[in-house]
Formats: structure tokens, sequence, C-alpha cells
């Protein structure tokens, strides 16, 4: 429990303290129920100024400890574990009890021209602490509690394309297409030397595709805007033959501008994958539905400077047979314009 | 089929990229401009009254839109009261759009500035939408039978700028 305690700290020394700055990511569900936070962040979905960089570096914190079937609650989860050495998938393996996730992430969008921005969503380091029970049998039916078997390093990173498809004074509507790539370690073993779960990896090792739409209403300019946002990603095999649901996310919300320097904001994020597959078969207690509250603050301290924070709080989560489901999320982080020009206001 | 999947979306999105960059797609309305009828509007001032643009007709008029979180529109205020005040009784004409604040916010910078010259609420940013605003400070210069005659965009005008923009379209009415 010290170093679950210890992680947030460290990681906020780590986000604030380096000076640099951050992005959005929305890693996968797993059998062992690995995610991160799906929001929007206000500093990372629309464009950059021509020829301007924008820099983000976020933390995002989940726990994952809710036992559930369907959308009821239950006290114990068994969940499969993919063999990948005998291609075969065990079921009611072991009993979930946790997974922590702590994901880095850097972020650096280029104004292309001032319709088109290209954005590096680099997740340098994604952390899974898993929980569970393991070895269970007759002789030792509660089974041996573990909690080396998680992971951690370098993910995978994206690269997205945006383009301004319509601005004018009060709407702004903003398409992205992009790419994930395979660049996170998935191959990692567990304690017992096997290749660890495929939702625990830092990485998916699959090229994936991305595509996004953003668009915001200014209610009241510079003070009360309204934002609907939406993506989906088509995943595809890794060379293990392992296949992530593909994700698809609907962000609704509210951003208030309360002071000059500070930003409140409400959103409502969903987001539904389907059950992963192994060799063509599904793997139980993969995908669901999940629909989180997620009230936000954001700080400007000057013009090219924002820190923000969020928290979310689940209210509707639906998981395919049994799964643990997060209890809590939070996502802070801080985020840089570089090169910004004496122009208009 | 998994890479059939991603052969699909990564041509979907060349041709997308493609089709929207070469036709000129991107969502930007072409900005109100010079020789263009200016749009009208009735927005109330700090008072409440309503003032509608029509009243401006016969004049020149300077319509503005402005921002207290503008810092190029607060270095060009006093330069644009004191043109005000120096033209006005040759016809000149100022309406300042304040664009989505509150009247609190507005009052505080008319009493800063001293500002005698009409500043209008558009609180929800409507007028700003028709003028096409997509950034401030933008101006235009309006002739005394309601066309475009000049627009003005990301520059602070000075007092000369204001002065020999101000004569030029006052001699023509």
């Amino acid at each position: 429990m010290i170093s679950r305690r210890l992680i947030i700290p460290l990681a906020s020394s780590l986000v604030v303290g380096s000076g640099i700055f951050l992005f959005w990511v929305a890693t996968g569900f797993a059998s062992c129920g690995g995610s991160n936070c799906f929001l929007v962040t206000g500093t990372q979905e629309g464009l950059s100024p021509q020829g301007q960089f924008i820099a983000d570096l976020s933390f995002r914190h989940v726990d994952i400890d809710r036992g559930q079937r369907g959308t009821q609650h239950i006290d114990q989860v068994f969940t499969p574990k993919v063999n990948f050495e005998e291609n075969l998938i065990e079921p009611n393996h072991h009993r979930e009890v946790a997974t922590l996730n702590n994901l880095a992430q850097f972020d650096l969008s280029y104004g292309v021209t001032a319709d088109f921005t290209v954005q590096l969503a680099v997740p340098f380091f994604n952390q899974r602490v898993h929980e569970h029970y393991d070895g269970i049998s007759a002789s030792n039916p509660e089974g041996t509690f573990f909690r080396s078997d998680g992971t951690d390093g370098f993910g995978d990173v994206r690269v997205i394309g945006k383009y301004n498809l319509l601005t004018t004074t009060k709407h702004l509507l903003v398409g992205g297409l992009g790419m994930k790539f395979p660049t996170g370690e998935y191959n990692l073993r567990d304690s017992f030397g096997a290749i660890n779960e495929p939702t625990l990896m830092p990485g998916t090792g699959s090229l994936d595709g991305l595509a996004s739409m953003f668009y915001s209403y200014q209610i009241f300019p510079h003070q009360l805007d309204a934002f609907f946002s939406g993506s989906q990603q088509l995943n595809t095999k890794n060379s293990r033959g392992y296949l992530f649901g593909d994700i698809t996310l609907l962000n609704a919300g509210l951003g208030y501008q309360i002071l000059p320097y500070l930003n409140l904001s409400g959103q409502v994020n969903a987001r539904y994958r389907p059950h992963d597959k192994f060799l063509g078969q599904s793997v139980d207690g993969t995908g669901g539905e999940w629909v989180n509250l997620t009230p936000g603050i954001r700080l400007q301290p000057n013009p090219t400077t924002q820190l923000y924070a969020f928290g979310q709080i689940p209210v509707y989560q639906r998981v395919n047979e049994s799964n643990l489901v997060p209890s809590w999320g939070i996502i802070f982080g801080i985020s840089k314009t570089f090169g910004l020009g004496s122009g208009g206001g | 089929m998994q890479q059939t999947r991603l052969q699909v979306l990564l041509i979907l999105t060349g041709i997308c990229f493609c089709a929207i960059v070469w036709s000129g797609l991107a969502g930007r309305p072409d900005p109100i401009d010079s020789g263009q009828i200016a749009p009208t509007f009735t927005l109330p001032n700090l008072t409440g009254t309503k003032v509608n643009f029509e009243q401006a007709l016969g004049k020149v008029s300077l319509v503005m839109f402005w921002a207290s979180w503008c810092h190029p529109c607060m270095k060009e205020m006093p330069e644009v009261q004191a043109t005000f005040k120096k033209y006005k009784q040759q016809g000149f004409q100022v309406l300042a759009v304040n664009f989505g604040e509150s009247n609190t916010t507005a009052k505080k910078i008319v009493n800063r500035f001293e500002l005698t010259f009409p500043v209008l609420m558009d609180r929800r940013g409507d007028v700003a939408a028709d003028y096409r605003v997509l950034g401030l400070p933008l101006s235009f210069f309006v002739d005394s039978k309601g066309v475009v005659r000049e627009r003005v965009f990301g520059k602070i005008m000075t007092k000369e700028d204001l002065d020999k923009r101000v004569k030029h379209y006052l001699s023509e009415v």
C-alpha cells in the first residue's frame, strides 16, 4: 500500500517538476482492468495556431478495484488467463483484487497551417500495478496473493492529423484521423515466466487507426461554451493473435470562465468497447460500457500556460461477464504554447 | 480481416485529407470586407437602451469589436476616443461592440478610458458572428450609405491612422 500511496506524489513531482508539458489517451480496458481516464482536457482537442507548438504533459491515475458482473456489484471477480504459450484461454484462472493505472504522457502538436495541426502523443510511462490471487486449487482455495505481476514501460505512440472543418465566431469543428503505432512492449513476462496478460502490457502490439471529431459552441463568447466530441479507434490483431476491442468514446460538456485565469468545467464521458478476441475467440471479462462524470478546473497564469486537473466519477458501468471497474480517476497536467505572436486577443 | 479494415481506414484517411485540402473546404467563412453592405443590428447599450445600426446611416461609422481581455483593443481605446471627440461634430460615429462580456466589465473599461461613444453589448456574440469575427481587434469603417469601406484586423490603429482614414471618408460624404 505504501508504493500505491506514493505513486501520485511521485508522478506529480515528475510532471510539475519537469516543467515540460502534456496530452490525451484512451488505452485499452483489460481482463485485468487496464484503463486510463478518457475525457476532453480542453488543451488538446483544438488546433494549434500556424507555426506554433503546444506542448502538454499530463499524469493520469485510475483505481480499478470494484467487482462487477454486468452492472451488479460482486465481491469476487474471477477472470481468464490468455495462455500465449499454449494458444488457449484458461477461464476463471485467477481472482482479481485491483489494478492501479498510472500514465504519464507528453503531447506535442504543431500548427502546420492555420487549418491543419499534427499531434504526437507519447505515453512515456505506462504502469499497471496488478493485485490478484493466483494458484487457486483444492488444497489452496483462496490462492496466493500477488502484487508482482504488473508492468510498466513506454506505451504506444499516436500520430494524429487534425483539420479545421468549420471555424466561425461561435462554432469550431475539428476532424482528426491518425494511427497508433506498436511502440510499447507487449511481450513482458509475469512472475511465473509466462507472457503476461495483454491488458496489463504498456503497449498492445498492434497498428491501430483513429478517427475523431470535436465540436465546440460558444454560448457566451469567452465565458460559457459547450462541447461535444467523439472518437473511434479501430484495432488490429497483434503478432500474438490478440485483438483488442475497438474503442468508441463520446464526450459532452460545458466550460465556464469564472475568472480571466480560471475555467471550471463539467463533462460526461462515455466509452464502449466490445470483447477482445484471441485467435478468433472472445475473451471473457473484456469490454463493456463506462460512463463518467468529470468535473474539472483549468488555470491560466499567463496567456501561454495552462494548468489543469480533472476528477472522474463513474456513474454507470457495465462489464461483459465479470470484471473490476474503476472507482475513481484523476488527471492533471500542464500545457504550454510556444512562439505565440503578438497579434490579436 | 483486421488488416483489411486498417487498409480501408488508411485509404479513407488519405482521400479525406486530400479532398479537404484540395477543395479548400477548410471551414472559415469569407470575412466581411470592403464593398459589402455592413450587416445591420440592434444591441443594448450600457443603460439597456436599444441602439439600431441604421441610426448611424448618414454618418461615417467605425464599428469596432472589442473585449477587456484583448490587450491591443485596450491600447486602441484612447486613440479611438480622441478621434471620436475630434470628428464627432463632423459626422463621425463610433459603435464599440463589446464581445461577450458583462455590463460590469464593460463599464470598468468605459470609466477607465472615459469613453463617450456608444458601447454596445453583444453578450452572445451574435452580431460578431454576423460580422464573422474570428479574432480581435477587428474594426470596420462604414460609409454614410452603410457600405463597408475598410476592414482592419489584428492591427492597433494609432491616432494618425484613424485621423487619416476618418478625414478621407468624411471628405466623401
